[in-house]
């Protein structure tokens, strides 16, 4: 008998048959095509594959499938249509945070759960928010200079 | 100034809205997934391979499957796709498991068994030289060897009243881009594209026609946008290029291969390892009159190209330097681990970490200024080359020295050393500088190469040339000097990723010379175009490369100018030593650089930043053992958003006159001086001298144990 997973995906309800140990970032990529979200390490040290659960940042290349019945998730793919989207990356842009761009989507999730729960926060606790994100190109004070930007722009935006 | 404004880059919107396709993002019908069967000994004889029982549908694909040559012919010396015979180091590729489905190829791979008849294996440089082992290359494991020196060096240490000695060592050090290699091979009718992460699509092109034997033509290489490269796309795509290809010829279905992190440690190209010994013959009052350096790098169980990243750090073994007399010999040595290869900095980061960390060394035995005492040996305009060339153009080295240490309040803040309680706190420095690109022969023709410029019927012009954006903002720089030169808006220049079918050949994307040398081949074809803009139709102009008049190189006696340009720096770095658990944290860095004419100052921070960081983490996190690979992120640590100070950075501008609007380069240079500079700090700060990268707690705690 298969099993079906069903969970709410980028405000959608969806359902699927696929085993239920698989990983989640596989079948988010591979299944759904949401390639927005990256495996830069699979064992959850380095958050290019950070999405949204339940409103909360998650690692889903340490989630399997089955965690994920009946949970909220949310990808780069249904943020970008959010007007919060809209200025992170222009604050991303006017800061220059975007290097090879592999990190980039994993940041910006954890940006947006960052600046909801905490609207003004200082250097050091953007650091902190961000520390699970790994960069290699930028050496990181753009990108914590991207969020400072954000932070003064985004007004009651989300 | 030429460029007063930063330009947006049109990869950002792509990349942040995660649309931008990456060669892992690729998925086509058939296509089959590829799992790369590894050696799991170091050094040994294959005896026999038996293989698990292979369900329909899947295959695997070995040395017997390459058409022509297993041999990757960009390499001087032989260096297979897949061993045959013999292993030289753990992880290298014996064969491909391909099959539909991922995870029965990973367990399929895994069922591979291998008989190894194993042999004694070289671990360390050290090893390689002492000789008991039985020798893996020739009968000295030396695979390349070189010297250069200038002046009576023998005189000079037969008149000496002393020898200063310094030993430096350096570790691996893993590129760790963000995105692990991959690529995918699609055969067509009559064609094969490969969909690749690389820093050089010609020349994966030309290797694949070697080991197919056929016309190079055959493949077309799309270059993917890269999630990171700084060197580590250049040999080890070649690799995969040919698995995925060997894969995809033999089962006549698109091949994917993408390795996991795990394999991206373990197998890929690092920074060469070094071991570097510095004399200095001294006279009475301390002068040097001579310098006497030995230069070892540790290769892997193939050369690979460590003759070129040798040579290259040989050249600027002398640091920013003129002696009286100079010697420099070096050697890389075969051993029976991962291959080592380019990386960011091409041998000047282990040989500037060298040459500084023993002039400051000096400076503190004979309690001078450290800035003071070198500046004594300084190279000038006109000053002769290592290699009896010429520093032709100004040398800015004074202005950034004077202006990092007004950023960095040099002379107040060396009173902030604490050398007593639970917190140290030092500061250091350290000067560079850095040549690029390396010249060709001059006596010689040129390879023919070239970038282009294609007018389109609609007016906009697309830039010709396989040079890759890996993320360091290139194709923006080149928009911008091609807009300004044809003066038309910037947003009317294109600029896509290689397409081997469609752009010629230039070069590899690397040796920080795209700005410098093929912007400027880009500058000459867009004034050339320039008259030409109101034609109708679509047409393209040509511009071979060329290298710059003042340049004399004879590559046979390795005499003359080794590098077109050369850009020069000064990285100031504050510390503080937690003496508890001997964790050093930098405080903050200021570096000055000379980058002659800032084509995009936000671009150029960027490189800055970031090269910093990366050095940074070379110098006190990243720490991999001589021998052996950590297998996971959780073993290697680099630098997270907590783990760094703030980067405070200025430029000099020292416009260079052959470059495109006087622009030199910025992709390496902040790379190199911090690593001596870190452990001048710590060494200011806990009143010790270290010749180690990096300064792991270990290694720090060792010292100050031997020093009470």
């Amino acid at each position: 008998m298969t099993k079906l997973t069903s969970f709410t995906l980028n405000g959608e309800f969806v359902s699927t048959k696929s085993a239920l140990d698989l990983r989640l970032v596989d079948v988010l990529r591979c299944e759904f095509n949401l390639t927005g979200t990256k495996e830069g390490c699979g064992e959850g040290e380095c958050g290019a594959c950070m999405i949204l659960l339940d409103g909360h940042p998650a690692l889903s290349c340490l989630m399997l499938l089955g965690a994920a019945k009946d949970r909220d998730i949310l990808t780069i793919e249904g943020l970008r249509a959010t007007q919060g989207f809209a200025v992170l990356s222009q604050a991303f842009n006017d800061a220059g945070a975007v290097q090879c761009g592999f990190c980039t989507p994993g940041m910006i999730m954890t940006t947006y759960a960052l600046l909801r729960d905490n609207p003004n926060p200082d250097d050091g606790a953007i650091r902190a928010a961000m520390a699970g994100n790994l960069c290699r190109c930028t050496g990181y004070s753009m990108i914590v200079e991207a969020v400072s930007l954000a932070v003064q722009r985004r007004g009651e935006t989300w | 100034m030429p460029f007063s404004k930063d330009e947006d880059r049109i990869d950002t919107i792509g990349k942040c809205c995660g649309t931008t396709r990456y060669v892992g993002d690729l998925s086509f019908d058939n296509m089959l997934e590829a799992v790369t069967v590894r050696s799991t000994v170091r050094r040994g004889k294959i005896k026999k391979i038996s293989l698990p029982e292979m369900p329909d549908g899947y295959f695997c694909v070995d040395a017997s499957d390459i058409p022509h040559q297993n041999q990757v012919t960009y390499f001087q010396d032989t260096c297979p796709y897949f061993a045959e015979s013999e292993v030289k180091y753990i992880a290298q590729p014996i064969m491909l498991m391909v099959g539909p489905d991922l995870r029965k190829v990973r367990r399929l791979a895994q069922k591979v068994q291998i008989d190894y008849e194993e042999i004694p294996a070289i671990h360390t440089l050290d090893e390689a030289l002492e000789g008991t082992k039985p020798p893996m290359h020739n009968d000295d494991n030396v695979y390349f060897k070189e010297d250069f020196s200038y002046g009576d060096i023998d005189g000079a240490f037969a008149g000496s009243d002393e020898i200063f000695e310094t030993q430096t060592r350096t570790g691996y050090q893993e590129h760790l881009y963000l995105e692990t290699q991959g690529v995918v091979a699609v055969p067509e009718t009559g064609k094969m594209t490969v969909y690749a992460s690389t820093q050089g699509p010609h020349a994966i092109r030309k290797a694949l026609g070697g080991a197919f034997g056929c016309d190079e033509e055959y493949f077309r290489i799309q270059q993917m946008p890269l999630g990171g490269g700084f060197g580590g796309k250049i040999e080890t795509p070649f690799f995969l290029a040919g698995h995925a290809a060997f894969a995809a010829s033999k089962c006549k279905q698109p091949v994917r291969l993408i390795y996991s992190r795990e394999e991206d440690l373990l197998a890929t190209t690092k920074r060469h390892p070094s071991r570097i010994v510095i004399r200095s013959a001294l006279d009475a009052k301390g002068n040097i009159l001579g310098v006497d350096i030995d230069v070892v790098f540790q290769a892997g169980g193939y050369a690979l190209s460590c003759r070129m990243v040798l040579d290259t750090g040989l050249k600027k073994a002398t640091g920013v330097y003129h002696f009286p007399a100079a010697r420099v010999l070096g050697r890389a040595v075969a051993t029976n681990n991962p291959m080592a290869g380019a990386y960011r900095g091409f041998g000047g980061p282990q040989t500037f970490f060298a040459i500084e960390t023993h002039m400051n060394a000096l400076a503190r035995k004979f309690k001078r200024d450290p800035l003071q005492f070198k500046a004594d040996y300084f190279i000038k305009q006109g000053t002769d080359t290592l290699t009896g060339g010429k520093y032709h153009f100004h040398v800015a080295l004074p202005e950034t020295i004077k202006e990092a240490a007004r950023l960095a309040d040099y002379e107040r803040r060396k009173k902030e050393q604490v050398q007593h309680g639970p917190i140290l706190r030092g500061i250091g420095q350290a000067l560079f500088s850095f040549g690029a690109p390396f010249s060709l022969g001059t006596n010689q023709p040129l390879p023919n190469r070239c970038m282009g410029l294609l007018k389109r019927k609609d007016g906009r012009v697309e830039i010709l040339s396989e040079l890759v954006d890996m993320g360091q903002g290139l194709h923006t720089a080149l928009r911008k000097i091609v807009a300004r030169a044809l003066k038309i808006p910037i947003e009317r220049i294109i600029y896509k990723d290689a397409d081997t079918d469609r752009v010629p050949e230039a070069s590899i994307t690397g040796a920080s010379m795209s700005v410098v040398l093929f912007g400027r081949v880009l500058k000459d074809a867009a004034d050339k175009l320039k008259p030409r803009l109101e034609e109708p139709g679509e047409f393209s102009v040509l511009e071979k490369v060329k290298q710059p008049d003042h340049l004399q190189w004879d590559p046979v006696k390795q005499q003359g100018d080794p590098f077109h340009s050369y850009v020069w720096g000064t990285v100031i770095a504050q510390v503080e030593v937690n003496t508890l658990t001997w964790q050093v944290a930098a405080r903050k860095i200021w570096t000055a650089l000379d980058v002659g004419t800032p084509i995009d100052r936000r671009i150029i921070k960027g490189q800055i930043d970031g090269g910093t960081i990366q050095g940074l983490g070379y110098s006190l996190l990243e720490s991999m053992p001589m021998d052996a690979m950590p297998a996971s992120l959780a073993d290697y640590i680099i630098p997270t958003s907590l783990d760094v100070p703030p980067v405070e950075s200025a430029l000099i501008a020292n416009p260079y006159p052959p470059g495109p609007y006087g622009a030199k380069c910025v992709g390496e240079p902040p790379l190199i001086g911090v690593g001596p500079a870190i452990v001048d700090a710590v060494a200011n700060a806990c009143g010790i001298e270290l010749f180690q990268l990096p300064v792991s707690p270990e290694y720090l705690m060792q010292k100050m144990a031997n020093k009470s």
